[in-house]
């Protein structure tokens, strides 16, 4: 990774899309497990993307550019949260009209069935579980140090937290579950 | 996964293993295989974040080694967070960026369009870029350092301060959103 900040550094447009496609996914998980929409969560990727061509050449650390990514587009997050609840509180407008979380259509019944619940469980977590998870769900999978810098959250306590946080998930699954009838699912 | 009959199968083929049997592990498997199939980042973040270098610096004919960095000193949003309590009874953010030479006071109002008032400080006759990651709009502030722009898309924004005293160097804001 240093090699490819150093190589950006210099005007090295692949090495830029490398760092790029490396963490535009956990940019990306960490603003939506924020719980911002689309266009919030677009606002947040493109601003750290900005943050970070403008500071490539002041980046101290250049091997650890994954955590600054991930601490910049967690405050951004957090900016942007309180800017949305601050609106709402003043009856401002909205910046962006919201839209339906896509769910598929043309998924099979059943996986789309199940997809709707396991969602619907997520969305059932509190919001530090929800930060969490999402963002380790990123692709490809950040290091405890990026998610760390993510969170705002000691490495260590990482473990435990994802293992409450996943059967959390668990138990909300088998309530949503239950009541429909697992024959259905 | 055969157990008891009870797993079924979809159209597609896929096989749906019953919820309790499924482990913490898989869970979160699922759970991530789910979050990169149906929300990924849309492509145009992802162009947009690629194309950074390139087309940021041609639409804004700028680098940012050339520039001194005016650095985010003061944003009454941080002084929110410290005081969740106290509702703010404006509508507008106050942002002060300093740099060696001079100070720029920024103020954004928060309706839609945004509007962005600036003043430079000490007060001085300079050229003012207001850049987005679409383009820039440039304008010569008036003989008090003071600065106005209206419809201003909602996102990042960076200034670009020209002073047109001799020996003024030009100075540029980090990235903000607004």
């Amino acid at each position: 990774m240093a090699a490819l900040v150093e190589a950006a550094r210099d005007g090295d447009q692949l090495a830029w899309k490398m760092i790029v496609a490396r963490y535009l996914d956990l940019v990306w998980a960490i603003a939506r497990g924020h719980s911002l929409d689309h266009c919030d969560a677009a606002d947040v990727s493109q601003t750290t993307w900005l943050r970070l061509y403008e500071q490539l050449p002041r980046l101290r650390e250049p091997e650890k550019v994954g955590a600054w990514v991930a601490t910049t587009a967690r405050r951004e997050s957090l900016r942007i949260s309180r800017q949305r609840r601050r609106q709402r509180a003043e009856l401002l407008p909205a910046d962006c009209p919201s839209t339906a979380p896509a769910v598929e259509d043309s998924l099979p019944e059943l996986v789309a069935e199940r997809d709707r619940l396991f969602w619907s469980a997520f969305g059932d977590l509190t919001p530090p579980c929800k930060r969490l998870l999402r963002a380790l769900m990123a692709d490809p999978p950040p290091s405890y140090a990026e998610v760390s810098a993510a969170l705002g959250m000691p490495v260590g306590s990482i473990g435990p937290t994802r293992a409450r946080c996943l059967e959390r998930l668990r138990a909300h699954l088998l309530n949503l579950s239950a009541p429909r009838g697992r024959e259905a699912l | 996964m055969t157990g008891r009959g009870r797993d079924r199968r979809s159209r597609k083929g896929a096989t749906i293993v019953p919820i309790e049997e499924l482990t913490r592990e898989a869970t979160f498997r699922r759970l991530a295989e789910l979050a990169r199939r149906t929300d990924p980042p849309p492509p145009e973040v992802a162009q947009a974040a690629m194309s950074t270098p390139d087309d940021v610096a041609k639409v804004t004919r700028w680098r940012s080694v050339d520039d001194e960095l005016a650095s985010l000193v003061y944003d009454s949003e941080q002084d929110l967070e410290l005081y969740e309590n106290v509702r703010s009874l404006s509508s507008s953010r106050r942002l002060t960026f300093e740099a060696s030479e001079l100070l720029l006071e920024v103020e954004v109002t928060l309706g839609r369009p945004r509007e962005l008032a600036c003043q430079v400080v000490p007060p001085q006759p300079a050229v003012l870029e207001v850049r987005t990651a679409k383009g820039s709009q440039a304008c010569e502030t008036d003989g008090f350092g003071t600065f106005h722009v209206s419809s201003l898309p909602p996102g990042p924004v960076s200034l670009r301060c020209s002073p047109l005293n001799e020996g003024g160097e030009p100075v540029a804001t980090s990235w903000f959103r607004i």
